[in-house]
Parts: C-alpha cells; sequence; structure tokens
C-alpha cells in the first residue's frame, strides 16, 4: 500500500500540471497582499462604512497578517476546490486517456486498493495545496503586516456585526480552520474521483466536478428564504465555507467575545458529519462503480 | 503438456452486441498461442477479460490453474501484458516508467535489473528520456519490457507490432521467439495477420464474430494438403449421418443443401467410394480452398466469408 | 501603537464647560474649582463597547490629559474602537468659541443624591449644539450626568460614578451613552458561513440604536506632569 502511495504521489509530482495549482495560489495571495498593502484602506473603509462616524480606528492596525488571512482564505477557498478538482477528476479518466489506466489494472493490485491509494494520493496534494496557502497566505501576511488582534465582518440572517478577537487567541482558530478546510477540499476530491471513474478523458470530469461546485455555491449563496430553508442543507458546498465557524467566536451574556471560544461547535460539528458523509459516499459511490468498471480505453 | 490459460464458454456483450459468444480455448505450457481475428472479431475483448479489465458476462477463465475471478492478483503477478499500443507516462522517463511498473509489479526493484530490462529492448542509452520523446516502436518496446520486468511466465502480447516498420516488427517477432525458447515462457499473442502468427506461434485460434473457428496446430491448421470439401448428394441428411460415423468428421457440417467438411486431398477418393458404396448419389463435390485460402479470407477483413463453426 | 487616536472624549466637554463658560453660576464655580486642582493625569482604564454590531472584547486603555484641553484615549494592547466623539469634538469648538445661557432647571436625584440641574443653550444657535443638561451634586460639585443634544447626531450622554478620586473630580468610571447608525453589510460579500442558527431579527431599521461604551478607570496618577509628546 505505501509502495503504491509512492507511486502515486510520484506521478502527481511529476506532473506539471500539478504545480498550477501552487502557482495559481501564489499569484493570487501575492496580488492580494499587494492590493491590500497599497490600498487596503479603501476595503477596510467599505467594511466600517458609517461606524467611522462613532469610532476612531487604527485601519492600518486592522489590516494586520490575521486579518489578510481571513480575507485571502475568504476568496481563495472558493476557487481552491476548482484547483483540487483538477486533480482529483484526472486520477482515473486521466490514466484512461493516457492509456496507462489498462496497463495499471492488469498489475495485481484490487481496483479498491487502487482507488483508495489514489484518493489518498490527492488528498496529500490537498492537504499539501492547504499548507501551502497557510505559508504564504497565513505567515507570510505576518511578515508583511504584522500580529494584531483581527476582525471579523459578518453578516449573520439579517444582521451585520463586527467581532474583535484578540491576537493570542487566533493561530489554532487557523490550524482548525485549515484542517476543517482539509475535510471540505476532501469532498471535492472524493466527487471528483467519482465523476472521473465515468470519464474516458479528464476534462469532463474535471469541468463536471467544477460546474457542480460552483452550481452549488451560487445555490448555496444566494440568500432567497426559500432555498435557504429547503434546499440549502441539502448542498454540501454550504458546509465548505464552515471554516469560519472557527472565528466566529462565543459571546458572553454582556456580549462580549469569551477568549479560546466558539460559538457554534455543535454546528461545526454536525457540518464535520455531513461533509464527512459526503466523502464517505462518493468514495463508495466511485469504488463500486470503479469494481464494476470495463476498462474499454 | 501443462495447461497455463483455459478458457470456458466465455461470453461478453455490450449492449446489443455480442463481442464475444461461448468462447472456450486453451493454451499450453511453452506455447507461443496465436489468437487471430479480424479487427472486431473480439479478440481484444477477450484479452482484457483474461486480464481482469473487462468482467466476461458468462463463462469462466483459469490461468495457472486458478481462477482469475476469485485469484486474481496471484496470477497476475505472473502474467505480463502489453495492451494494442502500451501506452505509458510521458512526463516520466523510460527508466521511471518501468519502475513504476515493475513496483506494481510486487517485485523488489534494482537499477540493473530495470537496465537489463531496458537493454534487452534495446533501450539502455535512453532510459533518462522522458517518454514523451519516444517513436511508436520505442513506445512498443518499452511496453515489452513492461510487460516482462517482473519475469512473468505468461505474455499476453495484444497486437504487438501495430503501427510498427517491418524492421520494428521483425524485431518483436524475434523477441517472442527468443522468450520462448530461451526463457521458456508462454506467450499469447493476438495479430489480425494470419502471416505473422504463422512465422512465430506453435498453436492458434481463430475467431470470427466472437466465435470460435478454429483452433489447433499451426502446422496441421496450415497443411497445404488439407482442403475443404462442399458436396451435395441425392439424401444430404443420409449422406451426413453416415459421413458423422466415419473418420471424415473434421469440420464437417450439413446446411439446407450442401454438406461441408474438412479433408486431406489424397482422401477425396475414398470418400467418393465410401458413400457411393452405401447408395449415396453425389450430384456434386467441389473443392472450395485450402485451408490457408480459408483462414486467409477470414481474417481479411475486405471478404466477407460466410463462416461455419463446430 | 495607535498613533493618532485624536480622540478628545466627552472629558473635553466638561473641561470646556468649567473653562469657558460663563461662570456666573456659583455651582459651575465650585465644580471648576475642584476641577482646577488638575493639571494633568495618566490613568488606566478598562473600556468596555456595548453596541448592537461591535462585539468587542474589553479593552485596556490609558488615559492622559493636560490642562487646559489635551485628552488622549489610547488602547494598550492590540486594537481598540475608540469612540470618536466627533460631537465632543464639535462641542469642543462651540464651547470654546461660543457663549451660553445657564439656566438652572431645579432639582432631581440619582441613588440617593440630590442633584442640581444646569442647562446650557448656546447663544449661537446655527451650530450643531442644542442643548447641554449637566446634573451636578452641589454638596461635592461633582457632575454626575451631563446629557447632550445635537441637531444632527441626535442625544447622548454621559455618566459618571466617583470613587477614590472624588476630591479631584474624576471619575472611576464613565459611562458614555450615543445613538448608532445602522451597520450593514451587503449581502453575499463575506460569504459566511450559516449554521442554521440564524434567528429572526428583531431589530428595526430607522429606529435609531443605542450604544454604549463603559470606561473603569484606575490608578491616576495626578500632577505628575506629562510630555506633550503624549497628545501627538
Amino acid at each position: 500500500m505505501f509502495t503504491l502511495l509512492q507511486i502515486e504521489l510520484h506521478k502527481i509530482y511529476s506532473r506539471p500540471r500539478t504545480y498550477i495549482a501552487f502557482a495559481a495560489i501564489t499569484a493570487i495571495v501575492l496580488i492580494f497582499q499587494f492590493a491590500f498593502k497599497y490600498d487596503g484602506q479603501s476595503y477596510m473603509d467599505l467594511m466600517l462604512q458609517n461606524i467611522q462616524d462613532n469610532f476612531e480606528i487604527d485601519k492600518s492596525k486592522a489590516i494586520n497578517g490575521y486579518f489578510m488571512c481571513y480575507i485571502i482564505l475568504n476568496t481563495l477557498l472558493i476557487q481552491v476546490p476548482i484547483l483540487v478538482a483538477l486533480v482529483a477528476a484526472d486520477t482515473i479518466s486521466g490514466e484512461a486517456n493516457m492509456g496507462t489506466l489498462r496497463l495499471m489494472l492488469t498489475k495485481p493490485v484490487s481496483r479498491t486498493q487502487l482507488l483508495l491509494v489514489k484518493f489518498l494520493a490527492s488528498f496529500i496534494f490537498t492537504v499539501c495545496l492547504l499548507i501551502w496557502m497557510a505559508i504564504i497566505a497565513l505567515f507570510l501576511s505576518l511578515l508583511i503586516f504584522g500580529h494584531e488582534d483581527m476582525l471579523v465582518f459578518r453578516v449573520k440572517g439579517e444582521e451585520s456585526f463586527i467581532l474583535q478577537i484578540t491576537k493570542d487567541d487566533i493561530m489554532w482558530r487557523y490550524f482548525a480552520a485549515f484542517g476543517y478546510a482539509a475535510i471540505a477540499l476532501t469532498v471535492i476530491v472524493a466527487l471528483g474521483m467519482l465523476l472521473s471513474v465515468f470519464a474516458e478523458n479528464s476534462i469532463g470530469p474535471i469541468v463536471a466536478t467544477v460546474c457542480i461546485v460552483l452550481f452549488f455555491t451560487i445555490v448555496s449563496n444566494m440568500n432567497i428564504p426559500v432555498i435557504d430553508r429547503n434546499v440549502k442543507p441539502y448542498l454540501f458546498t454550504s458546509y465548505l465555507v464552515g471554516w469560519k465557524g472557527f472565528f466566529y467566536i462565543g459571546l458572553d451574556s454582556a456580549e462580549q467575545p469569551i477568549k479560546g471560544s466558539i460559538e457554534n461547535w455543535p454546528a461545526i460539528q454536525k457540518s464535520i458529519y455531513i461533509l464527512l458523509g459526503h466523502i464517505g459516499f462518493f468514495l463508495s459511490m466511485a469504488i463500486i462503480s470503479f469494481r464494476k468498471k470495463d476498462i474499454l480505453s | 503438456m501443462n495447461t497455463i490459460l483455459k478458457t470456458n464458454q466465455l461470453s461478453k456483450s455490450f449492449k446489443d452486441f455480442k463481442a464475444v459468444d461461448n468462447l472456450s480455448f486453451k493454451v499450453n505450457q511453452g506455447d507461443i498461442f496465436g489468437f487471430l481475428g479480424q479487427n472486431g472479431a473480439g479478440k481484444s475483448t477477450t484479452i482484457r477479460m483474461l486480464l481482469s479489465l473487462i468482467q466476461p458476462d458468462s463463462g469462466s477463465i483459469e490461468i495457472f490453474g486458478m481462477n482469475l475471478q476469485t485469484k486474481r492478483n496471484d496470477i497476475l503477478r505472473n502474467v505480463g501484458a502489453v495492451i494494442e499500443k502500451p501506452d505509458l507516462y510521458k512526463y516520466l522517463s523510460a527508466y521511471d516508467n518501468l519502475k513504476l511498473f515493475a513496483k506494481m509489479s510486487g517485485i523488489k526493484v534494482s537499477k540493473s535489473l530495470l537496465m537489463d530490462q531496458l537493454e534487452l529492448v534495446g533501450l539502455a542509452s535512453r532510459y533518462n528520456s522522458k517518454v514523451g520523446t519516444f517513436s511508436q516502436g520505442m513506445k512498443q518496446r518499452l511496453g515489452i519490457a513492461v510487460a516482462l520486468v517482473h519475469n512473468p511466465e505468461l505474455i499476453v502480447l495484444d497486437e504487438p507490432t501495430n503501427g510498427l516498420d517491418p524492421q520494428g516488427i521483425a524485431d518483436i517477432r524475434n523477441l517472442i521467439l527468443t522468450l520462448s525458447r530461451d526463457r521458456n515462457k508462454t506467450v499469447l499473442v493476438s495479430s489480425h495477420l494470419l502471416s505473422e502468427i504463422e512465422l512465430i506461434a506453435n498453436r492458434m485460434i481463430i475467431i470470427h464474430h466472437g466465435k470460435k473457428v478454429v483452433e489447433g496446430e499451426v502446422k496441421e491448421l496450415l497443411d497445404p494438403s488439407k482442403t475443404i470439401l462442399k458436396i451435395e448428394t441425392g439424401d444430404n441428411s443420409k449422406a451426413f449421418e453416415l459421413l458423422s460415423k466415419s473418420n471424415w468428421t473434421k469440420g464437417l457440417t450439413i446446411t439446407q443443401n450442401q454438406i461441408q467438411l474438412e479433408i486431406t486431398k489424397s482422401d477425396i477418393p475414398d470418400l467418393v467410394r465410401f458413400l457411393t458404396a452405401h447408395q449415396t448419389d453425389i450430384y456434386l463435390i467441389q473443392n472450395l480452398h485450402s485451408l490457408e485460402d480459408y483462414f486467409l479470407k477470414l481474417t481479411n477483413p475486405k471478404e466477407d466469408v460466410h463462416v461455419v463453426t463446430n | 501603537m495607535l498613533k493618532k487616536i485624536y480622540s478628545a472624549f466627552i472629558f473635553l466637554l466638561i473641561f470646556q464647560v468649567h473653562a469657558k463658560a460663563q461662570a456666573n453660576n456659583t455651582l459651575l464655580k465650585n465644580v471648576q474649582a475642584k476641577l482646577d486642582k488638575v493639571t494633568d493625569y495618566e490613568a488606566e482604564g478598562k473600556m468596555k463597547t456595548n453596541v448592537a454590531f461591535l462585539k468587542l472584547p474589553i479593552a485596556k486603555v490609558k488615559l492622559y490629559f493636560k490642562n487646559p484641553n489635551k485628552f488622549k484615549l489610547r488602547s494598550e494592547n492590540g486594537m481598540s474602537f475608540v469612540p470618536k466623539g466627533s460631537m465632543s469634538i464639535n462641542l469642543y469648538t462651540i464651547f470654546s468659541n461660543n457663549k451660553f445661557t445657564v439656566i438652572e432647571a431645579g432639582d432631581d436625584k440619582i441613588a440617593n443624591t440630590n442633584l442640581k440641574i444646569i442647562k446650557l443653550l448656546p447663544d449661537d444657535d446655527t451650530g450643531d449644539l442644542v442643548l447641554t443638561t449637566l446634573y451636578i451634586d452641589p454638596v461635592n460639585a461633582l457632575i454626575l450626568k451631563s446629557r447632550t443634544t445635537t441637531k444632527e447626531n441626535g442625544t447622548y450622554e454621559l455618566q459618571m460614578t466617583y470613587g477614590n478620586y472624588a476630591k479631584y473630580g474624576l471619575p472611576d468610571k464613565i459611562l458614555f451613552s450615543f445613538n448608532t447608525k445602522d451597520y450593514k453589510l451587503p449581502k453575499g460579500i463575506t460569504f459566511d458561513f450559516d449554521d442554521g442558527s440564524t434567528k429572526k431579527s428583531t431589530a428595526k431599521t430607522n429606529v435609531p440604536k443605542k450604544g454604549e461604551i463603559e470606561i473603569a478607570i484606575s490608578k491616576y496618577q495626578i500632577n505628575k506632569g506629562i510630555s506633550n509628546d503624549v497628545f501627538k
């Protein structure tokens, strides 16, 4: 199993395509950092709106490394599924397209094992991608913008508000958030692999995965009450942004943030279970279909 | 002689199309077994079933005395295959490709082993080049190295000479003969060219529309003295009955108004005497063609041959 | 550190009141006399913000004052939303440039303390300031409460509780109430995680919301001298 995993990882990392994801992330993050370094104020003005009439806020302090990472993740975690799909949806179909799949499947390795190994390899790729994101979006941002308390701008139902988390209470939230993101992206990995099993070229499943994710994400964010109640809970994309839950700090009865707390841990927990459920479902479907599949490519 | 591979009434359909129909054959140890048929006759489907790439609808496959369904991994550890054109990882070097598949076959990999294999197929000097830069022939040779690297007992080659130039074809042919002679491997090689099989195989099967036409020793099947005879008699069913009790049962079939059989030319007068001795009126007796002609026609896609299978 | 917290908090209002208002009222004179004892101070405070749309932790702040009108509130650690007191800055300018009519407006009682009510009306009615009401404890010459009404920014209120530093007229606790505008981010801008716990909002728009800031002050260091650099 370990040898197989090594082989799969070797394949992923020998391929130029793999680095597109890293390059794309790096580019987006650097652009963000550059933009905020030079004109973060106007973004803050937009977010703070009329609060500035009543309060003096040091915007240069508000735009700090932690805040930057939040903003970057906010945007990036919508795009990263595409990058993950690029690798995951290619795992089977790409090999079918290249013609290497049939050769691989004449080797004394069971299809289930092969699929699991490929899944694991894609998962490791995803984790590497997240680690890279953590390095440049969090640690590099901290280096450029410094450590400071973080403001979380939040819309909850009809209300908008700002949460302040003290700087000594943030790092663990990022670790948790990246951990959560790993689970969320693994759903994309599993979905990509499932679609990949049915195709004989990689474009189809990649596009299909991306389309499903985009479509669901759009529906998830529509903010139409009927959809919110009846559709949203059933879309896995609604749970992709669950990492933010770690930044929704718990409040005491006086509405003061409680250090080290999370507002709604059960909701995050539930999301994690739902995501794990999706992974399990997609993966088992992929294994069942792959075992039955006649290799005609 | 040990049977290495045996299929029993193998069938596979794709939607309405019956690709393989009740196919039974066997390959003996040390055979170079020719698998012959037109394109679309069901060769590839059969070979993919032998390699567990396609699940048969019915029938069974036994290799090394084990059932492929239940002992897949044990069997495949000892099988090497090149299926159509061997596609490899273009972005990896020849050496890395070989190493990767060797590892997948579950053997201990050493640099000397891999280089030996590359040497065998004449790619040692290009071991570090990316496969993307290889010609079709080089890829084919690397594919064979991949098939051989784990020293399998049975080697399955699906149309290994497709797309190769004459020199490439000759190289592959020599390689197959070497493997059989010097390394005592069993080779199953498919082709749509009788001429090719004739040169290397000791046994062969011909399939047409997914059905077996004939199976046996190449020498015997292609014996120039053998012919296919068409007979019309006053009472065909009586004649058929007589013949089926005689020595001339090979390829014996009866259709509405004729009987057909395989026979050595020198036996024809005896056959005529035998029938007339049994009060059978012979209206027509026709030497259709030699077996070789028949198979040639069978394997030539331009000819539509009416096939009578036994 | 914040470079320019330029908050001329409500203190300014008070000091400006005693400094600039026509001290023809004995009560005001007494208040002023008490405050005049302090030429400067530095103090530590804990600031708690009670604003519906701001969920902020209690901030450690430092307060600096220097006669006649330098004041600074600075956050000690982390970032802080320092009440701007834009209104009080306005007040300060009004107080410094305008004259008031002082009206004694009767008595009141807060927690068993009898209070005198004094209303200050700006002589110039073109400014934003409409009316300031002071609730003064005549026995101790301390301002316990002030309410200021403006044309544009509504009414805001200041309540002070005195303790150890009452003899200097310095409060232990300040409660600043003000009106806030509605804060609403456009939906979708934040891609929020909806955990399904959203309640139906009871908030009505267009109804001015109250905000409160509470500062508990301790460790006054009075008249030790403060460099002007602090206020930069």
